[in-house]
């Protein structure tokens, strides 16, 4: 059941059929197949429940301050700072572009916007500095992949639904492997340019005092992210909650930079609600097609098959890892995860592994797909905005990147904790 | 008779942009909703309460009051593996078929949702909270954008396949082809335009 059901979802996603649609029809297949009851009935109500939710709401209410924030001019303002800070590094601008990728994906939640639009702030600067720009591109795409681990997550606060894990927790779970990957980032860039120097371009070094001013310039990014991260982690605001304030607060800064105006919330708005529909859609489907696998008693018979394997629990990880390697080449983020956390979830459960853990895991390794080609959509982001030149350009240069990525699932395999320390000591 | 149909398709994407931006509006209120319960908890020690079961509500609503805007956008993700390894007859089948299977999903969907309005509105069913909302009027507004994403979805799938019958490749490259990169880049990073240069 579990290979057919398989082959049926590769079969109508490489029709190009809409994921939304895509699930819809393989739950209607399995249940029409393997159901005894007419599973379709609960349909409505299940397409309800999945929608009417408190936690949820919370995926529109970061989109919405994401869309906010990158209208508000603040990208530039934080790369300045950020670049009088890094770029005496080997590497120079590069560092700017992972940092402030960070920083900006720690409060916007989007992959891909945050690549836009760093690679917007950035991209011209490599032109002007003479950089090689295989590795300026590179380090724009994967900086914009730490959107989805640092807190907020959109990410992962449909792995929360999903699996019923608490969101706090895993918000919390995200911040030290989402800092260490980009520290990761920085040290694998300056090392690559001490030892091949014409990968990176020329240093700069900057006074004190712009430093000093930069800070200044940092303060509502690390306000924002401070007053987000902070209310969840003491328990002062729900994830939901929290989201309502950062969106006054985004609000806040854009009217302080000038740039709160009719249009611009407008535009906001549409956007927040184009990706808000496309992502419900795809997220009810998905509550529908889990709802059918497990009723079905697919989740179960995966469980039993991976126990009978005679597969110890690491090597199971480990073929899970691979797995979402090889179809992370193929399937776009979202989509990837809301196909396999229905069945993969439970299976890594059943072996004794923490679903904080795991869904800090499989962020990674989403991350790891969103700049691995022929479908990283980050990839493709940062080749739009860089309008010229080869696309085997941005993907050369993502490569050490993803081979940071991998390091970096290897040392959360072996030391859970670097997920695992900051939500247990939350109790 | 086309160029009524194409005024109606016109027509339609003016309307679920206004139902957008209808949602959106009712998130903005939601966002001051929940912090002016978070300001009263804070100050007075009880909320209102209503938060977090109308943001249930607001949420289910915005959702299926935008699926038909971000249909006119090609919003909704296809993945495109095999997709753009096809010339443009093959492309203009996936087109087609990928159009075709999201009516079929939107009509049995509204169907579905449908059946849960009728059934509370039947019932008098009531919400299980203190404040005992009848279920049908949140759900009526929500069946309403489902109802409407289903309209819409049909409506351009008919026009694609009479695009298709008449050779007019254009037409349905517009309205059912896969978005390029360009247009996505568009979509989701407008910083672009607003942060200057």
């Amino acid at each position: 059941m579990i290979g057919v059901a398989f082959v049926v979802l590769i079969a109508l996603m490489l029709l190009s059929i809409p994921i939304g649609a895509s699930l819809m029809g393989l739950a209607m297949f399995l249940s029409e197949t393997y159901s005894r009851f007419p599973l379709h009935r609960a349909l409505g109500e299940v397409l309800w429940s999945a929608s009417d939710s408190f936690l949820l709401i919370a995926i529109p209410l970061f989109i919405l301050l994401g869309e906010i924030l990158v209208r508000s001019g603040i990208a530039r303002m934080t790369y300045g700072a950020l670049e009088a800070w890094l770029s005496w590094l080997p590497g120079g601008l590069l560092h700017a572009n992972i940092a402030t990728a960070t920083f900006f994906s720690a409060t916007s939640g989007s992959s891909v916007a945050t690549a836009a639009t760093v690679g917007t702030v950035a991209m011209p600067q490599a032109r002007a500095l003479g950089y090689d720009e295989r590795l300026f591109a590179g380090s724009i795409a994967a900086g914009g992949t730490l959107g989805i681990m640092i807190p907020p997550s959109i990410n992962l606060i449909v792995y929360g639904f999903m699996t019923e894990t608490s969101i706090p927790r895993l918000f919390v779970a995200g911040i030290l492997p989402g800092t260490l990957l980009a520290l990761m980032f920085i040290a694998g860039t300056a090392l690559l340019c001490v030892w091949k120097p014409h990968w990176g371009g020329p240093i700069r070094h900057h006074s004190w005092k712009a430093r000093g001013l930069g800070l200044l310039q940092l303060i509502p990014m690390f306000g924002l992210f401070g007053l987000i991260v902070g209310s969840i982690y003491t328990g002062w605001a729900t994830p939901t909650e929290a989201a309502a304030i950062g969106v006054v607060a985004a609000l806040g800064i854009a009217q302080a930079t000038r740039t709160l105006t009719f249009k611009m919330l407008n535009a906001a708005i549409l956007g927040t609600m184009r990706t808000t529909a496309m992502i419900m859609l795809i997220i009810v489907s998905a509550y529908f097609l889990n709802f059918v696998l497990s009723s079905v008693g697919a989740t179960a018979a995966l469980s039993r098959l991976v126990a009978d394997s005679g597969l110890g629990p690491l090597a199971t990880m480990l073929l899970i890892v691979l797995i979402y390697i090889i179809l992370g080449f193929f399937i776009e983020t979202l989509s990837l995860m809301v196909i396999t956390i229905p069945v993969i979830a439970p299976v890594v459960v059943s072996l004794g592994y923490d679903p904080i853990w795991f869904g800090i895991l499989l962020i990674l390794l989403v991350e790891m797909a969103l700049i691995t080609p022929p479908v990283g959509l980050n990839l493709y982001v940062v080749q739009g905005v860089r309008g010229r030149g080869a696309f085997s350009d941005v993907v050369m240069g993502a490569i050490p990147y993803a081979t940071i990525m991998l390091v970096m699932a290897g040392l959360l395999i072996v030391f859970p904790a670097i997920a695992l320390f900051l939500p247990n000591a939350m109790n | 008779m086309l160029r009524c149909l194409d005024a109606v398709i016109a027509k339609a994407e003016r309307i679920s942009r206004g139902l957008a931006w209808a949602a959106g509006a009712l998130l903005m209120l939601m966002v001051a909703l929940i912090v002016i319960e978070i300001l009263m908890r804070r100050l007075s020690g009880h909320g209102l309460g209503l938060s977090f079961e109308y943001s249930g509500y607001v949420l289910g609503i915005s959702a299926s009051w935008s699926f038909a805007y971000a249909l006119f956008h090609k919003a909704h993700i296809r993945i495109d593996a095999a997709y753009v390894r096809l010339g443009t007859r093959g492309r203009q089948a996936f087109d087609l078929l990928a159009m075709g299977c999201l009516a079929a999903f939107a009509v049995f969907a509204a169907q579905a949702a449908w059946g849960v309005f009728d059934e509370s509105l039947i019932r008098g069913t009531v919400s299980n909270t203190p404040l005992h909302t009848p279920m049908w009027i949140p759900q009526l507004m929500w069946v309403g954008g489902w109802l409407w994403f289903a309209f819409t979805v049909v409506l351009l799938m008919l026009r694609v396949v009479i695009a298709a019958f008449a050779g007019d490749a254009e037409t349905l490259r517009r309205l059912a082809g896969g978005s390029t990169i360009d247009e996505q880049i568009e979509e989701e990073a407008p910083g672009a335009e607003g942060l200057g240069s």
